[in-house]
């Protein structure tokens, strides 16, 4: 069954450890460069919002590449990079509806979310378990929940 | 040994005079990184070497030295922390502070281990330090802005969303003797008056944004230390409770042992304490979760009032220092207030500690009758009125009326108005909210402190409770060197305070060998902790201080305190001086025998 990444804002505090642990398991070294994943802070509104990949079905960026360096595996679902045809040209950072593509300054290509092949660090480090990797069909129920118990009048 | 042979390092440190404009950018000596790990340790080394005696701490010839340790910027758990060191106006002292968040990395991947600010800018500055490019910016337009409004300012007019910025506040400018240095909103370098120092060199604030990235000695060891100091911190039951409640979790029990600051240090127990214990705190205020850098207890809270839009303004905490100073030791037992104060000293930028201190000495000297309504402004400035001590928080900020009198700190009030007595302050920096008649390490902790009366320099009081020993005196002396030298390695390495749930001295000198590839026994770590202490304690003594300066005010020493389970107790402070300076092994006078310091010598 295809698995899902979701992100909690609720839920995230900012710590940035799945940074951390995805630059890590990218390239060794904690930089900007080797992370999937980007904790966004906006101090006035008290939000920390993590971007990263959300595997869309039927994805934009694969669509609007031009060197068709990107594609969808058929195992995770995850958006692949060819690193050797990505010519860096940010067309697909520019069109992706969540800002989940990250272009790296060094290589001059970019980078997006490989899923770590199933088993993603960012969600087995998260302390405040607000990164999951779950059921395609589930990975929702949680937040529409949310929402049809707020307009219920009842939190859930 | 050179930068290869100490992994970690981002190998330079910046040096900035505002006097001239001058930007140099020089090599970090990695023998100063071997010997004092970096952060507080680096920072005082370099204020030892560069600063002159007896200059004032307010003119060109202070120093603002920002330091970060080896540390920063690995996935190392907790290390966020910069050290800011400088002498300080509030004590003539040395002084260091330490801020998390997420500037301390940033400073790291812009390939910097420190900066250091020199002399006096003409005018209104900031300085941007983009990767390499480094840039002295007019900062005349967000002169006289609020904390947040100038920060947001510059991020906005250097175009960079993930840049993290300090700033200093009104009262920064203002030279406040307690104003602080602000990064990202809600960290601050707190004690000591840094951001005086910075409003003394027309320096508005500094910006950072890095994209570079730090080598280390094991990769592969540094993920598995922390994944498993991660381990232990999710299971640990204070890191929890952190977690939770943030440092609030602390209330009910400060409070019931009968040592939390009520009513200028007058009581140990505050009676209004269930509007505003643990639980009020989280049901009542918080909304959301916040952690700095790297840190996987989230102990930041963000807190609003949920019921009154009066006292709509959202804050990062309050902390619990802020939450004892601001509230019992005001006599406020409301959050709405509590909040509202925090707020005004966020804005304006000041240490809430400091600020909440001198507030309720002014209560104190307004109740006893030896200030009226003249001085106070027409302000009813009693215990627990919360208008006035928001009124009387900003007229400190802006330096107005009464309020140009209280920014000088609790010493000066105390000298101007002969109550010294009953100024809850040592070397002229004010307690934290651990009134020291509940703990006695913690009087031993305020009186032999470097910069003060700060409570982090030592924190033995939960050690005092587990070992059901607070009343005692006796062994205390050596129970503060010991925990003295471990809190110079836990500032020096940078790590929060708070990692200690998990990072024992063994586990911190691994993490510093992972990182570095200096692979350093418990014992040589406990020597460097010791150095620091030496060091910081020679920069006082070539500036005067003395055993006389390692005092409590008599409040604490002579008055017993009235009520609660701590009754009974005052501080018995000349048998720990003692024990303290033998097991130190400083002279009766407090004074070091000789320089053992390796770098030094």
């Amino acid at each position: 069954m295809e698995k899902t990444l979701t992100v909690d804002t609720e839920k995230c505090c900012g710590c940035r450890i799945c940074e951390q642990f995805c630059a890590f398991n990218h390239g060794k070294n904690i930089s900007e460069d080797n992370t999937r994943i980007r904790v966004v802070k906006d101090h006035k509104a008290f939000t920390n919002t993590p971007l990263v990949c959300q595997q869309c079905a039927d994805p934009i960026c694969i669509k609007v590449c031009p060197t068709k360096a990107l594609n969808k595996s058929a195992t995770t679902g995850a958006v692949l990079v060819d690193q050797e045809l990505c010519v860096g040209c940010r067309i697909c950072v520019q069109n992706c509806p969540y800002g989940g593509i990250h272009y790296v300054q060094t290589t001059k290509k970019v980078v997006i979310c490989d899923l770590c092949n199933g088993d993603p660090k960012c969600v087995v480090n998260c302390p405040m378990q607000a990164i999951e990797y779950q059921d395609t069909n589930a990975a929702e129920d949680k937040y529409r929940e949310r929402i049809v118990g707020t307009i219920g009048g009842v939190k859930s | 040994m050179n930068k290869q042979q100490l992994k970690g390092l981002a190998g330079k440190i910046l040096r900035v005079n505002l006097t001239t404009g001058s930007i140099v950018v020089e090599d970090s000596d990695p023998y100063l990184f071997r010997y004092f790990l970096g952060g507080r340790g680096v920072g005082a080394a370099i204020l030892y070497k560069e600063l002159a005696p007896g200059i004032d701490p307010l003119g060109p010839d202070n120093k603002l030295v920002f330091t970060v340790g080896p540390l920063e910027g690995t996935m190392a758990p907790g290390a966020n922390k910069m050290s800011v060191s400088f002498k300080s106006p509030a004590t003539n002292s040395i002084c260091w502070s330490l801020a998390g968040g997420h500037i301390a990395p940033e400073l790291k991947f812009a390939g910097y281990d420190g900066i250091i600010i020199e002399g006096k800018s003409p005018k209104p500055v900031y300085l941007w330090i983009n990767d390499d490019k480094v840039e002295i910016k007019d900062a005349l337009a967000y002169w006289g802005q609020e904390t947040h409004q100038s920060e947001d300012a510059i991020r906005a007019e250097i175009k960079e969303p993930l840049s993290k910025v300090m700033v200093i506040g009104p009262a920064g400018e203002n030279q406040v003797t307690f104003a602080c240095i602000q990064a990202d909103h809600f960290r601050e370098f707190g004690r000591g008056g840094g951001g005086a120092v910075m409003g003394s060199k027309n320096l508005k604030g500094i910006a950072v944004r890095g994209h570079g990235c730090i080598e280390v000695h094991d990769g592969e060891k540094l993920e598995e230390l922390t994944r498993n100091v991660n381990e232990i911190l999710a299971k640990h039951p204070k890191a929890n409770a952190r977690k939770a409640f943030g440092t609030n979790e602390m209330i009910d029990g400060i409070n019931a042992l009968g040592f939390w600051s009520t009513r200028n240090f007058q009581e140990g127990s505050f009676d209004g304490v269930d509007k505003i214990n643990t639980a009020s705190y989280k049901n009542e205020t918080v909304f959301s979760d916040v952690s700095c850098y790297g840190c996987s207890i989230a102990c930041g809270k963000n807190a609003r009032n949920k019921k009154n839009p009066y006292f709509s303004a959202a804050v990062e905490g309050p902390e619990f220092e802020t939450t004892g100073l601001l509230g019992p030791n005001c006599g406020i037992d409301s959050w709405n207030y509590i909040l509202k104060a925090t707020e005004i000293c966020d804005k304006y930028g000041m240490d809430t500690i400091s600020a909440g201190a001198v507030v309720a000495l002014g209560m104190e000297l307004y109740e006893k009758g030896i200030i009226d309504k003249v001085t106070t402004d027409g302000l009813d400035l009693k215990f627990g009125n919360g208008e006035a001590l928001v009124q009387t928080l900003e007229n400190i900020a802006f330096r107005r009326g009464f309020g140009d009198i209280l920014a000088n700190g609790t010493k000066t009030v105390g000298e101007k108005y002969d109550a010294l007595a009953y100024a809850p302050q040592v070397k002229g920096l004010e307690f934290a909210t651990y009134d020291p008649r509940g703990a006695k390490g913690m009087g031993l902790t305020y009186a032999v402190s470097s910069k003060g009366a700060h409570h982090m320099t030592s924190p033995t009081m939960g050690v005092e409770i587990g070992n059901n020993n607070r009343f005692s005196e006796e062994g205390k002396g050596a129970l503060v060197a010991e925990t003295q030298k471990y809190m110079a390695i836990v500032d020096s390495m940078a790590v929060c305070a708070s990692m200690r749930f998990a990072l024992s001295l063994n586990q911190q000198m691994r993490l510093f060998e992972a990182v570095t590839g200096v692979a350093l026994s418990d014992e040589e770590g406990m020597q460097i902790g010791e150095n620091i202490l030496t060091l910081e304690r020679l920069f006082n003594d070539r500036e005067g201080f003395t055993r006389k300066d390692d005092n409590l005010p008599t409040r604490f020493t002579e008055e017993t305190m009235t009520s609660g389970a701590s009754a009974g107790q005052k501080v018995n402070l000349n048998p720990m001086l003692d024990e303290y300076y033998q097991v130190m092994g400083y002279d009766k006078d407090g004074k070091p025998s000789k320089s053992k310091i390796p770098y030094f010598a």
